[in-house]
This record gives structure tokens, C-alpha cells and sequence, in this order.
């Protein structure tokens, strides 16, 4: 999973990364994409989002999420109840767009145990009304702002908060979120929503290129930047 | 003075309660309320004030108490609150007026449900397996389980094996060998897919309003089924639900309709006859009144030769595991495949009698799965014209004189008559075995050679999928027929002697059948005596408040779609207190009562399961159904045809109690005895429920709050956890095990009865002339023509060849004497059924059960026996025989229409030479309905197969369903669809 110690002669380390500068920042964004992300039926994250705008200025794969966040606001509380809960919750064969990563890969084995066992690894504690949902787009944006919050306190080992950051991003958030603004997409272009999930696609797009390009990857022969 | 005393105690204890259990503390956190503990006459009291979690409480009276539990008199106060607490002075002081209750109901259920969570909160459930693993229990429809949690997530679900604290198993000594089930429960396949069903994309979460439906204004019901829905608060929901309630009741009784299928998530509370049961009777509701479905023939014909009324017909069956491995030289399964759905108790003893060398033979149109098992002889007649192999077996049996004469002597009447018929005396047409093989293309030498060979040994016939009925050719045109000549059969053997009897070992194991638990067929809490067995046992053991539904309206279930959209519908009573009760009608509407304004659906499965199902999807499209709420745990079939739907929870995520294939009297009384063991499991709330869904408990309580009910149905706050221990107070597992080891542990293992003192065999007194002595309270008393407890249940109190019974009615297709009559759908008898070349099995699956466990999350879906994968989607698959599939172009995993003018449905083909050519093979397993164009005029791509097949009874004068012989076509499916109904031929 997540390891900066060698293995197998691979050796993986972060360098170039202001941690001060960019994980508070981070953390932030990713806060408010999981606010942005979470059921308006079950918490009303306007007036919390509210208190976010400008997040966005310090991460350069975010500009843009500040007008999101302004229009998120702004909408009244039973349209952003109607758009979420008929692209993501309910539909004739199950929702249309699951908000769930197990339920939009199809229900492949064993993807809700690797989360859950990234969550345990952490100590990231589901409340145990969520327990059931592990992989909700929200609960793992929360996981992101908390391993990067964890990075910026540098409580624990900084090192092995970013490495999960980025082994998280590449097994799980980047491997369905691309297919979520798909199906978005074609169901509901220029609602909301869609602005919403693109954006965020293409801020983990964009975070996870970033993060690679600060991990160097040694395999004892050749090193890899 | 002891009841201030008591009352000061309690307030001491909910704050002490408060301090130790945080999640206590949270629960008083839920209420802001005041509430009066007095007397009637007001000369003593406290009120209790709950405010953000902080308890306050005074001596005297509050002047705007939020509610008021209040006493006649001190003595009565003091026995009701004084531990510990007896239920039937409880259920007494309320059902006498000694208690009683003013202001809000919700805050009274939920005040109460509060104090008694005090002791609850204490109570543990679980084992601990280490690293944070819990292991707890369950009870599924295809077996006990363990159930192994972590992080309120089921890791893994596995059959339950005993452990040495566990009571012994039973052993057989036959033919100088010792058999003795292993220990532990099996699963079936449907058991097995638990965990995904639980976690399943299907899974209902949120309550929803169909877009389009304002119950206000514009109701669309043409829309139903078509248009999308959107996810609403259990709030506006149950709003909603109720207001239709009071709308549809003011328009006279009978006016709201429930509805549910035959079977349900395993469990004595949550059960239909239980939770749902007591719902619909305080409400007052229409019911549908259920045909006996998998009995059919048994109900309807056996039960005039032999009565047996109160087992539906079917046989006995004590004793007969132990008496057929001793004694047994050939078994007969005759449309008999217990390999199939039931679990695999049954298997493991018919393993026994291969190694044993008894003979088997199977007769079938398809070679099914206990066949290919076990191996032996198959002989596949024509569907539908099993009753002239019988009777070209009797013809056998007669002229060389092969049959028990001293049985029919004695203990029959009738034979004269029918002799004369088998023979063709009266009709010219002798019933040889050269006769049948022009109706069931089976050669006359194998006849010829079973029925000699059956003539001489002894056998043992297991007729249905359990042996004993149950399933198979008697849900069928010729159903009727079948079941009266398995009986015949029988009595022409001598049934009852050693090793000759009905059975196929998956019922008859050694159990103790005097140890109480209760059955779900005797509803629990539900306290209705009248449409439950409660009154047999449970209502004196386990004291509640009686519920009785004031409605008498019931709609024949074939028949919901005419009565719905035509107005009226008539059927027969499904009455197993006697033999003749099933003579009378039912009709909709009744006199005094409303037509039908709404209807509560309660589970999903009617596409899958109802015959001529297209009708079923046209009722919920008609404008005289104004209004539909569906409450279900999965998004199948039916469930988007409704207005507003209500999602429960599975049984992981409530509390709940039950013994494995324990259904209760007046059903199948002692139905356990399909277990190796009896196995009495408490069914943990494993997890909390996903995303907004309830315990179907839950639900009906928080409707019935709204209608002033909920302390009512609730029995004063009690909850499922409570009803569970109420359960538990009134069986006899208090003698043996407490129920806080219970709890922890989660299941018990009932001792087995010593050798010496097991059931006798079943019919074995009739026999050899005895009085009854099997440990079933049948037939009623005053069922017995002569002395009580001799003779069967017949005017005779003998065996019936030709059932006097049947000769009170005029119903063409049950003459006394059973003649045959071939089906009445033959293509080359009627040329308009020619384009329909085909015959259609329709059985039940081998995988889920009935439809559920097929919905599009459970991993039954990957089984290839069940489902294929074709471009994306799952198709049910249609077995066919390689020769009509070859003339056809289809190959294996083709997708192909099967259809003829009432449906039109699309499978995978399986081709195999395990099924007679002619005939083809789907089971009635989809919960899946996909219609490709307009619902209910268009195929059906979900593999609704009984769609296809009809709903005429089978005789003028029964309710009663007739599939598996339908004529069908078939061709491979080009994606295009241009069928439409039409009238049937």
C-alpha cells in the first residue's frame, strides 16, 4: 500500500513539496469538494462552503472552484436536493450516477475493503451512520482533506500521509471520478452538478500530476523523478 | 408509599443509566417532554421532564403534561411497575381498562421504549472473535447463519457449526451401518449470497415520490412504472402515506388493500403474518386472499381421499428418514427435486440411502438436480400427463395381482370402482401401459418393468419437491389429477407398512417435536387469532394485545388484476380447518364494502411470481387503483409501479428471532423436520440500517403513530429487541439456556429425542389400525366421523378411491373418480395452438429463492446455471432441448423470445439432453422486469417467464394456478420487438 521504506529494492520519497505552502491549502480544497459532494438531503453545506470561497486561489488545479463554490451558495436548497438525489441516489435501475466508487466500477470485489482498510491504517473513523458507505465521493474527498491536514500538522509521519495521498488518488478517486464526470456529463450538461464533478476531476487530475511530479521512485539501479 | 418509592427509583435509574451509557444519554437528547406517572384519581403522580438530555422530576401532578400514563388505582400501578415485569399482568391492566394513556402517541411510544431500554442497554450480544471481529447469527430462508462484523461491516457470512456445548445430533442404524449428520447447518444458495444481497446496488435507501404523482392534484397513474422518481424525507413520505389512508378509509371499509407475497426474510417478528399483520388489522384493510400455490393439487384433490386438510393435503412424514433407510428398497421421486431451493439437510441423507443401495428412480420431464445427484433411473413423460403413467402403473399392479390387497381391504373403499375404471370395464379403454405411451410417450416396457419392480419392493414414493407435497406437477393444468393419483398410488401399496410410504428423506428426521417454539405461521406479535395459527399455542404463551381486522372483504390473489381493473373477482377459499371448506366462494366486492382505493404493496415479487403476470402490469397503469405505496428492501420488478415507495431494511439490519423451517401449525406443522437439527437463532441486528432505510417495524410503527396508534401496536414501546425476548419468555429455551447467554451466543441447539422416544412413523397407525399417534393435533375433533383419533379424515374415515367429498359439488374438472383427462392446451388437438409447439416447465429455482436473491446486486447473478452475461446484462437462462434448439439455428447463451399471446420473454439458451425434446425449462427466479417497450404489452427482458403462463385455475371451481405445461414458441431474440398481447387461445 503506502510505504517509503524499501521494498524490494524500491524506495519512494517526496521531495520539492512546501509542505507549509501547499498542504493547508490542499487539505482546504479537498474539504470543500467533499462539502460540495455530500447529500444536500442529509447536510446543508451552503453556509459552510460559504466560508471557503478563495480556497481555491492557493492551488493552482483549483482556480475556477471558487465561482463553483459562489453558484453552490447561491442555488436554493430544494433544486440542489432534486439535481443531486436524481443524478446520484435514486433512478429506475439504481442511480443513474452512482456517488459511490463500488457501486460506478461495477461492485468489483474487494474495492470497499481497500478503502476501508486505507481508513483503518490512518485511524480515519467513519461516523456510524456512514459506516455503511466507506466509498461515497464525499467520505473519500474527506479522507484526502485528512491526510492532508495530517501532512500539514506533521503530527505523524508527513512522508507516509503523502504517499497514501498519492496512492489513494491512483487506485481509487482517479480511477472512477473520470468515469462519474463521463456519465454526468451526458446526463445533465450544464447543470450544476456537472460544473461541480468536472471541476473536481479536474482538480484530482490536475493534484495527482502534481503530487507525482514530488515522488522519486529508487529501485536500487535507476532513479526515477 | 411503594409507589412513589418505585417512581422516585425510576428517575434515580435513568440518570445512573445516563451516566454509564453514553448512547443513553444520546437517546434522551431525541425528546423534549413531559411526562405524568398518576393515578386515576389524581391523588398521587410524578412527572418527569426531559430538556435537551437533562432529566428534572417532580412529586405530584403537572398541570400540560405532553402525556400521562395513568393507573386505576395504587395496586394495580405498583404490580405493573414493579420487576420483575409479568406480560400478562401488563397485557391485562390494558386490555381492561387498568391503564391508561393521554397526549401525544409518538411521545408515549418513544417515552416508553426509553424506560425499557434501561434494562436493554444492558443486555450483550455477540462473541467476541478477536481483532475486532464480532461473530453474531441470523436466520436466512436457506439456513442459520454466523455472520462475522467489523466496523459495522459484514465481513462474511458461513453455514453455523456446533460446538461441544451443543446439544448431541441423532444417528440411524440401517443395514448394519450408523449414520449421523455432521454438525452443522447448510446453506443454500440463497443463503450464501446474503452479504452481497445486503450491500446490493439495489438495495433501497431513501424514501421516494414518483415525479409526476401530486396527491393533491394530478395523479398520472398511467405513468406508473414509466416515470422516474425522486428521493423525498421519510417525513413527507409517511405524510403522504398516511393521508391516502385516511382518504381511501373515508370512502367506506375495505377501501385500502394489502397486499404481500407468500414468503418473506426469515424471522418470527418481521414476518408478514407477524409485524405486517398486526399493521393491516389495526388499519382495517381488504387482504388477498392466497391460494395454497405450492399445495395446489394436494389442497384441491388429495385432501378429498385421505383428508389431511390441516397439512394442506400433503402426507405425513414422521419417522420416515429413519424408516426408509431401514426398510426401503427403491424411492420414486415423481416430479421431485428437494436439491433444488430448500438447502442441502435433505442431500446429505439421501447420500445415506445411495450408499445403502437403495434404487432410485426419477420421473420428470428434466432431468433435475437431485436426479443427476443421485443418480439412478429417469423417466421423462410428456408435462401434464404424469396421472395416465400412474394409472398404466395401477393397470400393472392389478392384473398381476402386485398391490396390497389386505390395505385395500381394510383400510379403503371405493376400489371396486376404480378397479373397474383402470381396467376399462366402464369405459372400454383399459388402462395399460400401451395406452399411456400414446399420451406421455413413455415406452410400455418401462411402465411395464417399474411397475413391477415397484409392485415388489418396498418403496417409497416422494411425490412434490419435499416428498411429502410441495412443488412441482401439482402447480399445474393437470395438478389436481396428479396429486390424487399420488395418493392412489400410495394406498394401493399399503402405505404406512415398514418401508413403504411417502417421502424422498427430506422430511421425517428425528427430532424432538414436543420442544415449543413457535412457527412464523402463527403470527407472533401480531394477536390475530383469526388469519394466523396464534391462537394454536403462541396467544397463551406469549400474552399480547388481540388485533382483529373489522374488514371481511378479500380478493382472490389470481384474480387482484380483474378486480382492480374490472371492477370484480371470484375465487375460493383457501379454509384448512376441513375438507370441505375449500368449497366455498369469495368475491369482490363484498356487500358494505368499499371498492378498492389504494393498495399497500409489501414486497415486489409479483412479475416474477404471479401467473399471467402482464395483467398484473396493466392493474397498477389503471386508473381505479388511485393510489400505491410500495414497501420493499430492493428496487425489483413492481416497485417503481407505484407512487411512493418506503425502503426497508434487510434482517441484518433489525432485530429479529426464528427457528429454521419452523412455519407452525395449521401450515406445514413441524416443517423443521427437513433440519438434521433444530436450530433456534437469534437473529442480531448486525448492522445499523443502510443509508434512510427501517425495519419494516419501524415503519408501520411510525405510520400508526400518526393515526393514534402507535402505543397500541407497539404494546406500550416495546421494541423488536423487546418483542425478541418476549418470544424467547414464551418458548421453552427459558428451561434450557438464559437469555442473556442466548443473546451473546445467538443460537441453540434443541436436544434431539432419545431413540426410544421418537415420533412413530407416519401413517403407520392407520396402518395397522390404531388410533392416531403421530404428535400432530389433525384433523380437528370434530373432523372424525367415529371415535376420536381413528380413521383418516374422510366421511368413511377410510381411504377414498372415489372421495364422497367430491361427489357433493359439480366441478367438471374434479370428478370422484379420477379419470384422466389430458390437457386442455394440446397443439395437435387444436390447431390454433399450433404456432405454440412447445411445452414450458416453470419451476422454482434452484438458486434464489422464489425471486429473491435475484436482484442485480446479489452474486446468484454470476451463477451460469442462473444468469448469463450477455452485452451487459444478465438473462435468465431457458434450458432446451439440443434438438429443438439445433432445428431452431440456437446455440448455447443465444438470446432467445420465448412467447405465445400472453407474454413474450427473453432468456439465454442452455441446451441440454437433460430435458425431454419438446419441453423447455425456466424458473419462475426473476426479480427483474424490463419490459422493451410499453409495460405490459412488450417483451419482457428480464425473464418474467410467468408471464407466460395462464391464469385459469385449474378446475371451474378452484383458486388455484395452473402453469408448467403452457405451449410457448421460441426463436432467437433479433432485439427488435413488434409482440403484443393478445387474447389467449
Amino acid at each position: 500500500m503506502v510505504t517509503g521504506n524499501a521494498e524490494q529494492g524500491i524506495t519512494r520519497t517526496v521531495s520539492g513539496r512546501d509542505v507549509k505552502k501547499t498542504a493547508a491549502a490542499r487539505s482546504a480544497c479537498y474539504a470543500v469538494f467533499s462539502e460540495l459532494m455530500a447529500s444536500p438531503h442529509e447536510v446543508d453545506s451552503r453556509a459552510s462552503c460559504r466560508d471557503r470561497i478563495g480556497v481555491g486561489k492557493h492551488v493552482p488545479c483549483a482556480d475556477g472552484l471558487d465561482d463553483i463554490i459562489r453558484e453552490f451558495v447561491s442555488a436554493e436548497l430544494p433544486r440542489l436536493k432534486s439535481e443531486y438525489s436524481r443524478l446520484f441516489e435514486v433512478g429506475d435501475q439504481g442511480a443513474p450516477a452512482p456517488i459511490r466508487e463500488d457501486l460506478m466500477r461495477g461492485q468489483k470485489a474487494g474495492v470497499r475493503e481497500e478503502i476501508v482498510r486505507f481508513y483503518e491504517f490512518f485511524g480515519y473513523a467513519l461516523d456510524e451512520g456512514f459506516a455503511w458507505a466507506p466509498d461515497h465521493l464525499s467520505v473519500e474527498l474527506e479522507f484526502m482533506h485528512f491526510l492532508c491536514f495530517q501532512e500539514s500538522q506533521a503530527g505523524r509521519d508527513a512522508l507516509s500521509c503523502q504517499l497514501a495521498q498519492a496512492d489513494f488518488t491512483e487506485r481509487h478517486l482517479c480511477n472512477w471520478v473520470p468515469l462519474l464526470c463521463e456519465r454526468v456529463m451526458e446526463l445533465a450538461p450544464g447543470s450544476l452538478y456537472c460544473r461541480v464533478v468536472t471541476a473536481l476531476n479536474s482538480f484530482l487530475e490536475g493534484d495527482r500530476g502534481w503530487q507525482q511530479g514530488t515522488i522519486n521512485t529508487t529501485n536500487g539501479t535507476k532513479e526515477h523523478e | 408509599m411503594k409507589f412513589s418509592i418505585i417512581l422516585f427509583g425510576m428517575v434515580q435509574a435513568l440518570r445512573v443509566t445516563a451516566r454509564i451509557y453514553p448512547e443513553f444519554a444520546a437517546r434522551l437528547k431525541e425528546k423534549n417532554l413531559t411526562a405524568q406517572f398518576k393515578l386515576q384519581d389524581n391523588s398521587k403522580g410524578r412527572w418527569v421532564k426531559l430538556e435537551n438530555g437533562k432529566i428534572s422530576s417532580k412529586k405530584g401532578i403537572c398541570e400540560h403534561p405532553d402525556l400521562s400514563i395513568i393507573f386505576k388505582n395504587k395496586a394495580i400501578a405498583e404490580e405493573f411497575l414493579t420487576p420483575p415485569f409479568d406480560q400478562l399482568v401488563r397485557i391485562d391492566a390494558a386490555k381492561n381498562f387498568k391503564i391508561g394513556l393521554e397526549g401525544s402517541d409518538e411521545l408515549a411510544v418513544w417515552f416508553m421504549a426509553t424506560l425499557a431500554r434501561m434494562e436493554t442497554i444492558t443486555w450483550k450480544s455477540g462473541t467476541d472473535m478477536g481483532d475486532g471481529v464480532m461473530r453474531y447469527t441470523s436466520g436466512t430462508n436457506g439456513g442459520p447463519i454466523f455472520v462475522y462484523v467489523k466496523d459495522e461491516k459484514i465481513l462474511r457470512i458461513t453455514p453455523m457449526e456446533f460446538d461441544d456445548e451443543d446439544a448431541p445430533s441423532w444417528s440411524i442404524k440401517a443395514k448394519g451401518k450408523t449414520f449421523t449428520p455432521p454438525r452443522r447447518t447448510t446453506l443454500a444458495a440463497h443463503g450464501m449470497a446474503q452479504k452481497s444481497m445486503v450491500y446490493s446496488k439495489e438495495r433501497l435507501l431513501y424514501p421516494m415520490k414518483r415525479v409526476d404523482f401530486d396527491p393533491d392534484g394530478d395523479r398520472n397513474i398511467q405513468n406508473r412504472g414509466v416515470s422516474e422518481f425522486e428521493r423525498i424525507s421519510w417525513d413527507e413520505a409517511l405524510d403522504i402515506v398516511t393521508k391516502e389512508i385516511k382518504r381511501a378509509k373515508r370512502k367506506g371499509p375495505g377501501a385500502v388493500l394489502v397486499a404481500n407475497g407468500s414468503h418473506h426474510q426469515w424471522g418470527n417478528l418481521g414476518h408478514y403474518l407477524s409485524a405486517f399483520n398486526r399493521f393491516w388489522n389495526l388499519i382495517g384493510c381488504s387482504k388477498l386472499h392466497h391460494n395454497p400455490d405450492s399445495w395446489e393439487g394436494w389442497f384441491w384433490g388429495a385432501t378429498h381421499h385421505w383428508g389431511n386438510s390441516l397439512r394442506l393435503g400433503a402426507p405425513e412424514f414422521y419417522g420416515t428418514v429413519e424408516d426408509c433407510l431401514k426398510e426401503a428398497e427403491m424411492m420414486v421421486f415423481w416430479s421431485s427435486d428437494p436439491d433444488a431451493t430448500y438447502g442441502y439437510e435433505g442431500t446429505e441423507r439421501r447420500r445415506w440411502a445411495k450408499e445403502l443401495g437403495i434404487k432410485m428412480v426419477h420421473i420428470d420431464p428434466y432431468m433435475n438436480h437431485t436426479a443427476a445427484h443421485l443418480g439412478g433411473k429417469w423417466i421423462a413423460p410428456k408435462p401434464g400427463t404424469d396421472s395416465a403413467f400412474a394409472q398404466a402403473l395401477c393397470h400393472v399392479w392389478i392384473t398381476e395381482d402386485i398391490y396390497d390387497k389386505e390395505f385395500v381391504e381394510k383400510r379403503t373403499q371405493g376400489f371396486e370402482e376404480w378397479k373397474d375404471y383402470i381396467l376399462g370395464t366402464t369405459d372400454g379403454t383399459p388402462k395399460s401401459p400401451d395406452w399411456q405411451e400414446g399420451e406421455t410417450g413413455v415406452p410400455a416396457r418401462e411402465v411395464r418393468a417399474l411397475a413391477r419392480e415397484w409392485g415388489r419392493k418396498k418403496t417409497y414414493l416422494g411425490a412434490g419437491g419435499w416428498g411429502c407435497g410441495v412443488g412441482g406437477a401439482c402447480r399445474g393444468p393437470m395438478g389436481i389429477q396428479w396429486a390424487r393419483m399420488m395418493t392412489i398410488l400410495g394406498a394401493m401399496q399399503g402405505f404406512g407398512q415398514p418401508g413403504v410410504n411417502f417421502g424422498n428423506l427430506q422430511f421425517g428426521a428425528p427430532l424432538d417435536f414436543s420442544f415449543y417454539f413457535p412457527g412464523y405461521a402463527e403470527g407472533s406479535m401480531s394477536g390475530d387469532l383469526q388469519f394466523s395459527a396464534n391462537a394454536a399455542n403462541n396467544y397463551q404463551r406469549m400474552p399480547h394485545i388481540v388485533t382483529m381486522n373489522s374488514v371481511r372483504q378479500s380478493i382472490p390473489r389470481i384474480y387482484l388484476p380483474e378486480a382492480i381493473m374490472e371492477g370484480k373477482a371470484l375465487g375460493y377459499l383457501t379454509d384448512v380447518a376441513s375438507v370441505q371448506g375449500q368449497f366455498q366462494r369469495i368475491g369482490y366486492p363484498s356487500p358494505g364494502h368499499a371498492k378498492i382505493e389504494m393498495l399497500y404493496k409489501y414486497g415486489s415479487a409479483s412479475f416474477g411470481t404471479m401467473v399471467e403476470s402482464n395483467r398484473w402490469v396493466k392493474m397498477y397503469q389503471s386508473e381505479n387503483l388511485p393510489f400505491v405505496v410500495n414497501q420493499s428492501v430492493w428496487n425489483e420488478g413492481e416497485t417503481r409501479f407505484s407512487d411512493i415507495i418506503l425502503p426497508a431494511c434487510t434482517s441484518f439490519e433489525r432485530w429479529d428471532i426464528g427457528e429454521w423451517y419452523n412455519v407452525g401449525a395449521g401450515y406445514v406443522h413441524h416443517m423443521y423436520s427437513m433440519n438434521n437439527h433444530r436450530v433456534i437463532s437469534m437473529q442480531h441486528k448486525c448492522i445499523e440500517p443502510l443509508g434512510e432505510s427501517k425495519s419494516d417495524y419501524d415503519i408501520f410503527l411510525a405510520l400508526l403513530e400518526r393515526l393514534g396508534m402507535g402505543a397500541m401496536y407497539s404494546e406500550g414501546g416495546n421494541t423488536e429487541l423487546d418483542w425478541c425476548k418476549r418470544v424467547f419468555d414464551s418458548s421453552d429455551l427459558s428451561k434450557h439456556i438464559s437469555w442473556r447467554k442466548f443473546l451473546k451466543k445467538g443460537y441453540f441447539v434443541v436436544p434431539p429425542d432419545p431413540e426410544s422416544a421418537r415420533a412413530p412413523t407416519a401413517s403407520r397407525w392407520f396402518y395397522e389400525g390404531r388410533s392416531k399417534d403421530v404428535p400432530e393435533p389433525y384433523p380437528l375433533p370434530s373432523d372424525y366421523v367415529g371415535e376420536y383419533g381413528k380413521g383418516l379424515q374422510t366421511p368413511s374415515g377410510k381411504f377414498e378411491f372415489i372421495p364422497e367429498t367430491l361427489g357433493r359439488i359439480d366441478d367438471p374438472g374434479r370428478p370422484p373418480l379420477n379419470k384422466y383427462m389430458p390437457n386442455y392446451e394440446d397443439p395437435q388437438k387444436d390447431e390454433r395452438l399450433a404456432n405454440y409447439p412447445l411445452q414450458l416447465l416453470t419451476p422454482h429455482s434452484r438458486y434464489p429463492f422464489h425471486v429473491m436473491g435475484d436482484d442485480g446486486g446479489s452474486t446468484i447473478r454470476d451463477i451460469k446455471d442462473h444468469r448469463v452475461l450477455v452485452d451487459g446484462h444478465y438473462y435468465l437462462v431457458a434450458r432446451i432441448n439440443r434438438e429443438d434448439a439445433e432445428a431452431r439455428g440456437i446455440q448455447s447463451d443465444d438470446l432467445i423470445r420465448l412467447w405465445n399471446n400472453r407474454g413474450s420473454v427473453v432468456c439465454a439458451a442452455y441446451l441440454t439432453e437433460r430435458l425431454r425434446p419438446g419441453v423447455v425449462s425456466a424458473s419462475t427466479a426473476s426479480a427483474e422486469y424490463r419490459p422493451a417497450g410499453e409495460p405490459g404489452n412488450s417483451t419482457d427482458l428480464g425473464g418474467c417467464v410467468n408471464m407466460l403462463n395462464p391464469s385459469k385455475g385449474i378446475t371451474k371451481q378452484t383458486h388455484s394456478i395452473s402453469p408448467n405445461t403452457t405451449l410457448i414458441q421460441i426463436e432467437k431474440w433479433t432485439g427488435v420487438d413488434s409482440w403484443q398481447r393478445a387474447e389467449a387461445v
